[in-house]
């Protein structure tokens, strides 16, 4: 679970847009109907190797390859689920999954984001608002969100956070 | 042939079980203060529940003996 400072709240996460996702889930449902095509000739397929069960056989194989295509699926939504951008009003986490054993959490103080590119790359992007938005800091390290959901959205929420922030900073100096 | 089928599916199954313990410990773990869980990995369960309870029950009903070109 992410832990927030006392008084930081989120203002905004941001996923990856959902069009991403639906493609690689289109893909995963034409490959979960592949059995279902193949029933029609499961007798003729299978003759040669269980003269007798092909039918039992048949669908041990299927729901082994439901299984495996389940499983593909599980590691797509999670992939989706948790890579995300977190903006709070005192930071910017950047937490990046990757399959189910590789993570990468950075985070860096909003008061430190200097500009805010966004980028829409592309006929489906401007068509489902979705782009890539890159945050450079005072460090003149830049974290980029690809494919993110109304960017230009999040970036006036980035910078009125950022403007925030900094007034905050400067009315205790 | 039925019992290096058997250890084969058994391994598979096994490799497949910590994946989804991981992968729901990890839906779990990782999400924010203000989402709820989200339901997907309950989905993924039960259909996996189902398929397992398929599998497993076909591969009993096969006739092992009888196949011949394994």
């Amino acid at each position: 679970m992410i832990s927030l400072h006392p008084n930081e709240q989120i203002m905004l996460t941001l996923h990856r847009h959902w069009v991403v996702l639906a493609g690689r889930m289109v893909l995963l449902a034409l490959l979960a109907l592949v059995p279902v095509f193949l029933f029609p000739f499961y007798s003729t397929l299978l003759f040669f190797i269980v003269p007798g069960s092909q039918f039992v056989f048949f669908l041990f194989l299927a729901s082994i390859y439901w299984l495996v295509v389940l499983l593909f699926f599980f590691i797509e939504w999670l992939d989706y689920w948790l890579d995300v951008w977190i903006v709070t009003s005192e930071r910017i986490l950047d937490i990046e999954q990757r399959g189910l054993f590789w993570r990468r959490a950075s985070e860096f103080m909003i008061d430190r984001c200097q500009d805010v590119t966004i980028e829409t790359p592309g006929f489906f992007a401007t068509f489902f608002k979705y782009g890539n938005i890159t945050v450079q800091t005072a460090g003149e390290v830049s974290f980029t969100a690809y494919t993110v959901a109304h960017p230009d959205h999040a970036k006036k929420i980035i910078l009125s956070c950022a403007d925030e922030r900094h007034k905050i900073i400067a009315s205790r100096l | 042939m039925m019992s290096i089928v058997g250890i084969i599916f058994l391994v598979g199954i096994l490799g497949y079980a910590a994946a989804l313990v991981i992968g729901l410990n990890h839906e779990r773990n990782f999400a924010l203060p203000h989402e709820k869980i989200p339901r997907v990995g309950m989905v993924i369960v039960a259909l996996s529940l189902i398929l397992l309870g398929l599998a497993v029950s076909s591969f009993f009903l096969i006739d092992w003996n009888n196949l011949v070109a394994i």
